[in-house]
């Protein structure tokens, strides 16, 4: 279903006035938080009008406050998604609360009974229990503090490693994760603000789990809302500075020589909350090596700064900003089992593996190939609540992102270099500016919101690509055959929203549309316009508060990323230096459905199972370029996905916590429809269905935490059938299992109250591929067992 | 307790080092194939790097 530019701007036209009107109208609300409802009874039903209503966050300060009116109800302003607890009182009545979850997909009614004093009984502290069925229209999951610190590695655990434990996720090389069969486009957004696109995956990286408070992770059934990237959409709730002071500083050391301090704090300086962290990390193995270790060069370091301040401006205003730095320099790891050609034996050649794979090339071992990244990110956001039911955020925010890849050629094309090596120096830089805006009102059961977002890319390459001197012995850099190019990418991604939450009794409704527009300004001049309307619908149903069900339908459109255009490739001598490039890539547009059923057959247990499919036309994929960390896209004729997903919460009292999930996929394309120039004659002629690359059949994750006071084990234990591999892509690599155990004790009377925390990470050593000769190094092994110690000593009274 | 600690503590030390590890099995090189394509893996030399579909980003 291509877009359709005419219809697409009709629609514009006639979406434009009403967003204008929406935010002229001071009934909104933010989609950075949420405005739950609730009602306060007595013990004869009757609603209690007056009673004050008190919330509080994990660290018991007081978020919000307000009173209910002469219906007994009441609803919160301007509450970012995450865990609460909201508390009653009356006079003369004995105070009630309940703990709450909020997340920005559904609201969770609050009913609170204030009885009388004589009705009061001995309070027994309720065990905890599974979560009850989310009446969400789409896959979410949501995960808190406690949840995310209680994973190996806790607080130095990578986003990225979190996503992996959730259905859907395929984890790859180099930390990257895919959903849903879904290339790469996984939408991060930190507050409420989408984060651009980075040069790399480094904002994924860049993303500790120290910085969360919460996280909602959607998978499917987007609400309107929601643009762009969408195999996934991580919600971060950043940690904020509050009443409580808290924070710790913690060191951690182990394999690899791996040292990492980290340290975060978080209080309020008057009215104003400020929240700060930031870590180190110094590692003999950064990347994923291309071989079973021990590996050569390399080592890594990488730094992380975060602030974030928050000032209640006003009665009705608060205004945040954020802002966080990330720094890597990773070594280029060789591959030591790679062996140079024999000069004088031409007929020899390096061996192909099991699966029919060429062979990488021989890097020389004096090769000091680096790669160096740099990102910044800041954003405000202005919340302005017009009244209980009505909230605006503006947002503006800037990105820089900047990776330099450096090969060494002086080494890299040595004397033991086969003849005719290449390498090549690539910088690449983006900045991004842009912003969101967004409101919404309640009017009865209906919940409005719209918004618009804008992001303005000016993106820069440059590459020096070096021909070795086969004339010379010693090999060396060819300066007759050094070539040098440059790429300017300018581009501006706009969106626009409008959806309507309806919640009816037992039956919830999200209906929307949203309308997105990409610019591309070529190098020739010229531009390239390409516009996406996605209409999307999404129903639930609860049968009771313990058993819902949901099903989704609606459009996904997802633009290219237009940094690293294609002429890269001519530059790089793929095509000739002469021939021009024409700009091809289309935006994806998916057809997807989805139907799910999320239920709690009993309190310390939930279940849920959820089909999904998926039929794309101009299917988005990647390439890389060379022997270079350059990825350009390329279009499948067309795709198609399918998948069903299972998962399981076990809560028995305060003792143990479970979960485990298992997700089966397919996906495929047909037919390469752009970028041709970068494929064979065979490929290009090849017009059956391929299995993608990033989709992995079977992924199975299981965790169980199990808690004695003050010390706490937790065991993951993670099964994939392997990602694909072979010269058509047909075989897989062979499957694996790998467990991670943290043994996590706390000292409170030992002075400083350390913590300490131990963490083996591939527990049985499972020596398993990522990838086998796929990727920018060939292969990609998985960490051998890993064994890392983490002292921590708390700050404040709520570290 | 604090002997599990202990324990734990020389187990990092003791365990997480991957010194020791006996080197992985390196390759050894085979004859062309005379017959093979120009971009066929084990064709005779003169190919040149190429590009990769499905890059690992």
């Amino acid at each position: 279903m291509p877009a359709h530019p005419r219809a697409a701007r009709a629609l514009f036209a006639l979406l434009a006035p009403f967003a204008l009107l929406v935010a002229v109208e001071p009934r909104a609300q933010a989609t950075a938080d949420a405005a739950p409802r609730g009602i306060v009874r007595d013990e004869n039903m009757a609603p209690i009008a007056g009673a004050a209503i008190v919330v509080h966050d994990a660290r018991g300060d007081t978020v919000a406050t307000t009173t209910t009116d002469a219906q007994g109800a009441f609803t919160l302003r301007a509450i970012p998604f995450g865990e609460y607890t909201v508390e009653a009182s009356a006079p003369g009545k004995a105070d009630a609360h309940q703990h709450v979850v909020v997340s920005s997909s559904t609201t969770e009614a609050i009913e609170l009974y204030c009885t009388e004093a004589k009705y009061t009984f001995r309070v027994v502290e309720k065990p905890p229990e599974a979560a009850l069925p989310s009446r969400a229209t789409g896959s979410v999951s949501q995960l808190g503090r406690a949840a995310l610190q209680a994973l190996p590695q806790g607080d130095d655990r990578a986003i990225t490693d979190v996503l992996a434990t959730q259905p859907g996720f395929v984890l790859d090389a180099f930390g990257n994760v895919y959903a849903r069969g879904n290339h790469a486009n996984v939408q991060y957004q930190v507050d409420g603000i989408p984060i651009p696109d980075s040069v790399g995956n480094l904002f994924a990286q860049a993303l500790p789990v120290r910085l969360i408070q919460d996280v909602e992770i959607l998978t499917g059934g987007m609400p309107a809302e929601f643009g762009d990237r969408l195999a996934a959409v991580v919600n971060v709730t950043s940690r904020h500075g509050g009443v409580t002071p808290e924070g710790s500083a913690q060191v951690r050391y182990g394999s690899f020589n791996t040292v990492e301090p980290g340290l975060s704090y978080a209080r309020s300086l008057g009215p104003v909350g400020v929240f700060v962290g930031g870590s180190y990390l110094y590692s003999q193995r950064a990347l994923d090596s291309p071989a079973v270790t021990p590996i050569l060069h390399d080592d890594g370091q990488s730094g992380r700064a975060f602030l974030r301040v928050d000032v209640p401006a006003s009665e009705r205003d608060r205004i945040e900003v954020f802002a966080s730095y990330a720094y890597n320099l990773f070594q280029i790891p060789i591959d030591p089992t790679v062996v140079p050609l024999d000069p004088t034996r031409p007929d020899l050649v390096r061996p192909v593996d099991q699966y029919g794979n060429a062979s990488p090339p021989f890097v020389p071992h004096d090769t000091d190939a680096t790669e160096r990244e740099h990102e910044l990110f800041a954003a405000a956001s202005w919340v302005h609540a017009f009244s209980e039911r009505a909230q605006l955020q503006i947002a503006p925010y800037y990105k820089l992102s900047y990776g330099a890849l450096g090969s060494d050629p002086a080494h890299a094309l040595g004397a033991l270099a086969d003849p005719g090596s290449t390498a090549s120096d690539v910088t690449r830089r983006a900045d991004h500016a842009g912003g969101v805006a967004n409101v919404s009102t309640r009017v009865g059961n209906h919940t409005i919101k719209t918004g618009a977002q804008v992001d303005y890319l000016d993106g820069r390459t440059d590459f020096a690509e070096y021909v070795r001197d086969d004339a010379s012995p010693a090999g060396g850099i060819d300066p007759a055959q050094t070539g040098r190019g440059s790429d300017h990418t300018r581009a501006l991604l706009s969106g626009m929203y409008l959806q309507d939450r309806w919640e009816r009794g037992r039956f919830s409704l999200n209906a929307g549309v949203r309308l997105d527009e990409q610019h591309v300004a070529l190098a020739s001049g010229g531009s390239d316009d390409q516009v996406g309307v996605s209409p999307r619908l999404g129903v639930s149903y609860a049968f009771r508060k313990e058993l819902v069900l949901h099903a989704f339908a609606g459009v996904n459109w997802q633009p290219p990323s237009p940094l690293d255009a294609a002429n890269a490739a001519r530059i790089l001598g793929v095509l000739p230096s002469t021939a021009s490039v024409p700009y091809d890539i289309k935006a994806q547009t998916d057809a997807y459905g989805e139907l799910g059923l999320d239920g709690r057959p009993w309190k310390a247990l939930r279940l849920g199972a959820v089909g999904w499919g998926r039929y794309a036309w101009n299917q988005l994929d990647d390439t890389a370029i060379g022997e270079t960390n350059l990825i350009a896209n390329y279009n499948f004729q067309r795709g198609r996905a399918v998948g069903v997903e299972g998962r399981a919460e076990l809560v028995l009292g305060h003792w143990l916590s479970a979960f485990g999930n298992v997700s089966w996929e397919i996906a495929q394309g047909q037919g390469i429809a752009s970028a041709r120039y970068l494929f064979t004659p065979d490929q290009l002629a090849n017009q059956s269905w391929q299995t993608l690359d990033h989709a992995q059949t079977l992924t199975a994750n299981l965790g169980a935490t199990v808690r004695e006071k003050l010390a706490s084990l937790t065991v993951l234990a993670a099964y994939g059938s392997g990602l694909r591999t072979g010269p058509n892509n047909d075989q897989t690599v062979p499957q694996h299992v790998r467990v991670d155990a943290t043994l996590q004790l706390a000292f409170d009377k030992v002075p400083l109250r350390p913590r300490v925390a131990i963490d083996v990470i591939n527990l049985f050593d499972a020596q398993y591929a990522y990838r086998i000769a796929n990727g920018f190094v060939g292969s990609s092994w998985a960490a051998p067992r890993s064994v890392f110690a983490r002292l921590a000593i708390p700050l404040g009274e709520g570290g | 307790m604090n002997r599990l600690v202990l324990f734990c503590l020389f187990a990092v030390a003791g365990c997480g080092r991957e010194d020791g590890r006996p080197d992985p099995p390196v390759q050894h090189l085979v004859p062309c194939d005379r017959d093979a394509g120009p971009d066929a893996p084990l064709a005779c030399p003169s190919s040149d790097a190429g590009v990769r579909q499905d890059g690992g980003d």
